[in-house]
């Protein structure tokens, strides 16, 4: 009896220790406002920036959206390898090409892994790339513009997941095969000739230093798992890749139980430069494979699409001391190496702890040659040679792994739902802290890097439930911002995020803001269709295409009155917004175009093309609220049915022309 | 003509070459949506924006009120005045060189002759800049007239307009002064300064002739012109800060013992205070408090020397109850239960009333209003 009732003592002694600070916590402040830390740390005054841009993937819309942090504002949306209706990408003349694909135009896929371009292993924020999972891709977006500039298409491979790391000083951003897939191009096989069919590829995909033009370098050939994640070395390991496998099952079909048989799948370790030098040395060999390389040649043009019908590919068993296989519990998800170099941490999805291999042992592991297997060409390390340690009970579901740059790790756990935070000399777990509701991707601004700003940690979660007003079946994904500056980790805000956001990158504002352009530079403008003077405005025909070379500015279109089309004419209204003023666009659509609008920053040219269909005077208008008279900027297009079109004319106010005259 | 006086006029001369390369004139306008301003500077042969393509932004902002685009090949006075500022550079050297007076006063003269020209042309072309409007144009305000102040700042519309001397400017002031300086020292029965000592150091022994200390003055004149450019044309003034902060309101009222109603006064939004002419402060929570105060004690306007309210909407600005504007809203609660806010704004007042109801009164009706629910004899 004395020792139940001690018991209950204890246990009331420990409700109220816990109650205590809990009601501390949560006794509102005077001033009646939340919190007041959390609420303060987050606020960013009217007029004041904030310390961080966050890019943050879209998931399934295929876009990328840009936020602030720490106030957790969304600032633009930028589309990728999704049509955008709302901006014209896409469905623009001269951004179509970007969406083109060997199974021709996309207009959706599903980008994950947002990465921003490095110099020695640290974030400069000279572009960001972006995977396109469902047909492989990687794009690169300008981060002085905020727009997609080039994307390019990843041959013989099934889902670019582990994709777009770069190298610590973008030589290269990588992919991977998630699905492997037959070897050979378009290859017709039965689905159960899997083992001997199969194949997955590692790409490396070259970067240009000074333009950021992409070039596919070459792929690997590697056997047929699951490649998942991926994550260049740094430091020590800057001429290393990692990449997380599962399926070493070779599973075709119900993958969630014939892929998660094995106690351990692998870590594959790619030494780049060898296999770069190796390719250099003529070690690979071409075999076919169509792709798409798409970019913009000149300055404000249209962007163009380059074929390429063959590809570079290395067979690690022509080419030693490349790849390496290190075994790891079990179907690992993330693989995150640390600020060091040195430790490689594998997110093992289904297992009870935390792996971390150290790349030093790697090394010696493989001078030594412990090697359990040969695979395909690729020497399997012994697991004990390359480990340097296990997280002890790290929650259920550990997925992935970024660092604070002062000895600790954070790793999202998402069965468990929580951050958890542990140390890289102990491996012993220091806090957690939950997270609303199954985290995926974790971010550290910098958190990947050599360098990371340890001051915020952002949680994008897979399921909001109850966080949010309800707005039916389908919730917004949250993310969550914690401040992990001090011992314990703080959840600061909750706020619903855009698309489904699956990694994400944050920089320092101060790499980023004064590189950003207010304006494209109307005179240095290249496109073979723009006009740099209000005057040059005009209409064209050449055969049943008809070229309106329109001017844009504060309020009127020039010109606005064009009559002489006729049905079964192409109109392509090649429209200039002449004005050089920041913040200033204007829009362009005319009824019953079948097409979406266009939106025309200052200094830029977009056609919009129009295929009438009958006759009739069809109004057109600018979209974009740009100034007081914006309601009075619009214009009349007459149709004529064929053969009985008067001879094309065009009007602004007083000033009339007839085309020849 | 003297010899530092010659040096002095071929200084003032030299000080006009910067005006070929720096602005004579800023105007700047700041709007809403211009936070950072749009401007041009008034170049002795061309007119710029402050920024690339301000020129081009202002013109499309000003076609809207039909004012004429700038286009400075088309001002003639850009065209004369670079050969005027050389002929006084020109001439000024020479009379230097030649150094007799009448040359200065002809240098002076001109001087001064093309200086009121240029700011009579510059006034004549800011006049046609803002009276000169297009008919059709869309937006047109009767008797609204566009022109840029001279000097100084102005607000136009929604743009906060500024006009300020600058940098070229300054040197011609200083050109100029200097020419007065050369005057000044012609006329001057001895020479001043170190000048002085040296003819004194001359007269004295002639043999030990001590170098004359001639870099003394445009030292001096440089140092002058230094501290003038320090200090030179900023752009727009400071809009000062509006009345008072709420820090200091609450200073006034807040933790005091409202010396009417009784209790200590908190919240301050509804607050008022009032001071007689022998110098007692009265302070109050609420408005109806300070018209009971008022009421009880048949205080008539002779004895008080304020008597204030805290602006609603505001919260912190200390508004006179006899300007004031007073909503009685119930949907609002004042701490002392008859709801009365006070406003010094027409439209806050209208506001107040169409959102949330009840009727505006004057102070004198509060005071009405208070003894009557109060039922104060």
């Amino acid at each position: 009896m004395s020792r139940v009732s001690k018991k209950m003592k204890y246990l009331g002694l420990g409700a109220l220790a816990v109650a205590l600070p809990v009601f501390l916590v949560a006794c509102p402040t005077a001033e009646g406002g939340p919190a007041g830390d959390a609420a303060t740390q987050t606020y960013v005054a009217p007029g004041e920036y904030d310390e961080f841009y966050a890019f943050l993937s879209g998931g399934y819309n295929g876009q990328m959206s840009v936020w602030g942090l720490p106030s957790g504002r969304m600032f633009k949306n930028i589309p990728v390898f999704s049509q955008d209706p709302e901006s014209g990408y896409g469905y623009s003349e001269e951004t179509k090409a970007l969406l083109n694909t060997s199974f021709g135009p996309q207009a959706w896929d599903d980008s994950h892994h947002p990465h921003i371009s490095q110099t020695d292993g640290d974030s400069d924020g000279r572009w960001i790339f972006i995977n396109a999972n469902n047909t492989p891709r990687i794009a690169r977006i300008d981060l002085t513009t905020f727009e997609t500039v080039e994307t390019i298409e990843i041959p013989n491979t099934g889902g670019n997941h582990a994709s777009s790391f770069v190298t610590s000083n973008t030589e290269y951003v990588i992919g991977a095969t998630r699905f492997s897939i037959p070897e050979e191009m378009d290859a017709d096989v039965p689905i159960d000739s899997y083992r001997e069919n199969f194949g997955g590829k590692i790409s490396f995909v070259a970067v240009d230093g000074e333009t950021g033009r992409m070039s596919m370098d070459f792929q690997l050939r590697v056997p047929p798992y699951n490649y998942d994640l991926a994550r260049a070395g740094k430091g020590p390991s800057a001429d290393w890749a990692f990449f997380t496998t599962y399926n070493t099952e070779q599973a075709h079909t119900l993958l969630e139980i014939g892929a998660s048989q094995n106690d351990k799948d692998f870590i594959l370790a790619v030494n780049w430069r060898r296999a770069a030098d190796a390719v250099a040395n003529g070690q690979a060999r071409q075999v076919p494979a169509e792709y798409y390389h798409n970019y913009y040649e000149s300055y404000g043009g249209y962007a163009i699409s380059d074929v390429h019908n063959d590809v570079l590919l290395l067979d690690p068993r022509d080419a030693e001391g490349i790849l390496y296989f290190l075994p790891t519990p079990k179907s690992p998800h993330g693989v995150d190496v640390d600020p060091s170099g040195e430790l490689i941490v594998a997110g093992g999805k289904l297992a009870t702890v935390i792996p971390v291999h150290s790349f030093s042992r790697m090394l010696s592991a493989i001078e030594n040659e412990e090697f359990e297997e040969i695979i395909d060409g690729i020497p399997v390390l012994r697991y004990e040679s390359t480990i340097a340690g296990e997280v002890e009970n790290p929650g259920l579901g550990p997925l992935h792994t970024e660092f604070d740059g002062r000895g600790n790790a954070y790793t999202s756990v998402y069965i468990s739902s929580e951050v958890v935070k542990w140390s890289l000399e102990t491996f012993e777990v220091l806090d957690r802290i939950e997270s609303f509701y199954s985290i995926g991707h974790l971010m550290i601004p910098g958190g990947d890097n050599v360098n990371p700003a340890g001051k915020y940690l952002i949680g994008m979660t897979k399921t909001a439930r109850d966080r949010f007003l309800p707005t039916g079946p389908k919730q917004a994904h949250p993310a969550q911002l914690y401040d992990i500056s001090g011992d314990r980790m703080v959840m600061l805000s909750d706020f619903p995020t855009f698309g489904e956001p699956h990694y994400a990158q944050a920089i320092e504002a101060s790499k980023i803001q004064p590189n950003n352009k207010r304006i494209y530079d109307l005179e240095a403008n290249e496109h073979p269709h723009a006009i740099k003077r209000t005057q040059d405005a005009r209409v064209e025909r050449e055969g049943n295409v008809v070229r309106v070379y329109m001017a844009h500015l504060r309020s009127h279109q020039r010109p606005d009155n064009i009559e002489g089309i006729e049905v079964g004419d192409t109109v392509y209204f090649h429209n200039t917004n002449v004005e050089q003023d920041w913040d200033v666009l204007h829009g362009m659509a005319i009824k019953g175009m079948g097409n979406a609008e266009v939106l025309i920053a200052p200094g830029q040219t977009k056609t919009l093309k129009w295929v009438p269909t009958r006759t009739g005077i069809f109004p057109f208008y600018c979209t974009a609220f740009c100034s007081a008279l914006h309601q009075e900027m619009q214009g009349y297009v007459r149709v004529s049915a064929q053969g009985e079109a008067p001879p094309l004319m065009w009007r602004t106010g007083d000033e009339q022309r007839v085309a020849g005259q | 003509m003297r010899k530092e006086s010659r040096l002095i006029l071929a200084l003032a001369a030299l000080l006009l070459l910067p005006v070929f390369f720096l602005p004579l004139w800023s105007i700047g306008v700041v709007a809403p949506q211009y936070s950072d301003g749009l401007g041009m500077y008034i170049m002795i042969d061309d007119v710029v924006g402050h920024e690339r393509h301000d020129i081009q932004n202002l013109n499309i902002l000003n076609h809207y009120i039909g004012m004429q685009p700038i286009v400075p090949e088309e001002v003639p006075a850009l065209d004369i005045m670079p050969w005027a500022v050389a002929f006084l550079i020109g001439f000024g050297l020479l009379a230097a060189v030649v150094g007799r007076r009448f040359m200065l006063y002809g240098w002076l003269g001109s001087f001064g002759v093309l200086g009121a020209a240029g700011m009579v042309e510059f006034y004549r072309w800011l006049y046609d800049y803002g009276h000169n409007l297009d008919p059709t144009a869309p937006i047109k305000i009767p008797g609204m007239t566009y022109q840029p102040p001279l000097i100084g700042t102005e607000q136009l519309l929604n743009m906060h307009a500024s006009s300020w001397p600058s940098w070229g400017t300054l040197f011609i002031t200083l050109s100029i002064l200097l020419g007065g300086l050369v005057l000044w020292n012609e006329f001057r029965p001895i020479r001043f300064l170190q000048w002085k000592r040296d003819q004194k150091d001359r007269t004295e022994d002639r043999t030990v002739r001590t170098r004359p200390r001639s870099g003394q003055l445009p030292t001096a004149a440089a140092i002058v012109s230094l501290v003038a450019l320090l200090g030179a044309c900023g752009q727009a003034p400071q809009a000062s800060a509006e009345a008072e902060s709420y820090d200091q309101t609450r200073s006034v009222l807040a933790g005091h013992e409202d010396d009417y109603c009784g209790g200590t006064i908190g919240e301050i939004r509804f607050g008022g205070e009032l001071v007689t002419t022998d110098g007692d402060t009265f302070r109050f929570l609420s408005t109806e408090c300070m018209a009971g105060f008022v009421a009880e004690n048949g205080i008539a306007n002779g004895q008080v020397r304020s008597m204030k309210v805290v602006e609603y909407t505001h919260g912190s600005r200390l508004i006179d109850a006899r300007e004031a504007r007073f909503v009685r809203s119930e949907q609002h609660s004042s701490p002392s239960g008859l709801d009365i806010l006070a406003t010094d704004r027409e439209l806050i007042a209208y506001n107040l009333r169409r959102f949330f109801g009840g009727d505006e009164l004057s102070w004198d009706e509060v005071v009405e209003l208070v003894r009557h629910e109060w039922d104060i004899r």
